[in-house]
């Protein structure tokens, strides 16, 4: 299920159900994270490159 | 874009495991497993604590706070804590805005929001001493909601200024705010501030439909000339839409003159107490200290104590005022901020639309039903009489479920 999409309501209902677990629900925002990071690492190196392209100009 | 100031994927994980060993043998919190950030200001005792400032960074929490004990015990699993500005003041941290990378995500509970509002985590906690709730999730497009001053203690949190600060919470629905914050809604002795109220039963409110459709108050507010012109065109719209279609009420209210000197009286409290509260810092680590947050203790300094009392009084006024207007009012409806997140990292933007309710010490909420020229979240604000709570998730729920965005 794609439970980071869902209602904090709905996401502690699936876990008391055993539809998911604590710790998968924690992985997925865990590699929600990640990606974010990774694209923030990569947006600043961009616009750092960007800078630098003015700066020469 | 920067929403962490200390993240550790293993501690979070490790949490997570004791909540599913609990999960077997039936035990479970409101919050069981829920992943929630918490912005740096806040004591965490297994994570560093820095209030956005290296002054503090040497000074590892010794015990949680008591926001961060009852998410625990309601089963959160502490994913981190987010970035604050300094102090909790104005000078930015690292965040940048989530839906545009070259614009302030709003302070100082800039990480909490931005983490909500990039999926990083369903719910965060934040603190409000004069915007810091209430802009960044307007600026953000996340749900944010500063209760009435007393409901949420403060004990082991940073503190700004004992008169005015208060503690908030961003999500992404009006329910999910309303089932965080009951966890957090409670008298502490080790705050003396907090009240003996009786809890506000929120999530219950969300449910509810108001009685008879909610007549709301437009405030001319002495500053409304700051709100942008697509702000003002879509406030336009949603009372037109609130009246016409929605059969609720808007009227616009003036406010007696005396209310103008508000943000003076604000400003007075707030920086007379930062002088106060962070005077060892100014003696000590003055050079480590950012200008603005040094000119604001200094003004702090000058400050008689008779215009430090005189500005107190008034909240008193100003509440004896409301407890009336109430009579007449479901909720004001007001901006969350002068408009979209505005452009640059240097500020955090302009609190003003928050000032007066978080003098008064109101429960308000940011609701993301606007959107600027740019195509960014400009929140629409509903603000209650103290320990009204309940009446403004009922409005606030019945204002998202109709107003089209």
């Amino acid at each position: 299920m794609s439970s980071i999409k869902n209602s904090v309501v709905k996401m502690v209902q699936a876990i008391k159900k055993g539809e998911i677990t604590s710790e998968e629900l924690v992985k997925s925002y865990i590699k929600e994270i990640k990606k974010k990071k990774k694209m923030w690492g990569l947006g600043n190196f961009l616009m750092k490159i960007l800078q630098l392209n003015k700066q020469k100009n | 874009m920067g929403a962490w100031e200390f993240f550790d994927e293993n501690l979070a994980i490790e949490q997570a495991k004791k909540l599913d060993l609990l999960h077997q043998s039936g035990n479970h919190g409101d919050l069981h497993g829920i992943p929630v950030g918490i912005k740096d200001i806040f004591d965490t005792a297994d994570m560093p604590t820095a209030d956005g400032t290296e002054i503090h960074k040497k000074n590892p929490s010794l015990n949680d706070c008591t926001v961060v004990s009852k998410l625990k015990q309601a089963g959160a699993v502490i994913m981190g804590k987010t970035v604050t500005c300094e102090l909790a003041y104005y000078s930015p941290g690292k965040t940048k805005n989530p839906h545009d990378l070259k614009r302030t995500p709003g302070g100082s509970s800039s990480g909490s929001a931005a983490a909500v509002s990039s999926n990083m985590v369903p719910l965060a906690v934040g603190s409000q001493t004069n915007g810091s709730v209430i802009r960044p999730a307007s600026y953000c497009g996340v749900v944010g909601y500063k209760p009435t001053k007393g409901l949420i203690s403060r004990h082991l949190v940073l503190q700004v200024s004992r008169k005015l600060d208060q503690i908030g919470v961003f999500s992404n629905s009006v329910e999910d705010a309303a089932l965080i914050s009951e966890q957090l809604i409670g008298y502490d002795k080790q705050d003396p501030d907090t009240s003996l109220n009786p809890k506000p039963k929120l999530l219950a409110a969300c449910q509810q439909e108001p009685p008879m459709e909610p007549v709301l108050a437009y405030i001319k507010l002495p500053f409304m000339d700051e709100l942008e012109e697509d702000s003002k065109e879509g406030f336009e719209e949603i009372k037109d839409e609130i009246k016409n279609k929605l059969n609720g009420k808007v009227d616009e209210v003036e406010l007696p003159d005396g209310f103008k000197n508000i943000p003076e009286w604000h400003k007075i409290i707030m920086e007379s107490d930062m002088a106060n509260s962070f005077s060892k810092e100014y003696k000590s680590s003055k050079n480590k200290l950012s200008e603005k947050i040094i000119e604001a203790i200094e003004r702090g300094m000058k400050y008689t104590s008779l215009e430090y009392n005189d500005a107190l009084s008034k909240i008193d006024v100003a509440n004896t005022y409301f407890k009336q207007f109430f009579h007449d009012y479901d909720a004001i409806l007001t901006p969350s901020a002068t408009g979209e997140a505005s452009f640059g990292l240097e500020s955090t933007g302009n609190p003003i639309f928050c000032t007066m309710w978080t003098y008064c010490g109101m429960p308000s909420i940011s609701l993301p039903l606007l959107q600027g020229k740019n195509g960014l979240p400009v929140g629409v604000q509903l603000v209650s009489s103290l320990f009204d709570d309940e009446r403004l998730f009922r409005n606030a729920k019945w204002l998202t479920s109709k107003i089209k965005k």
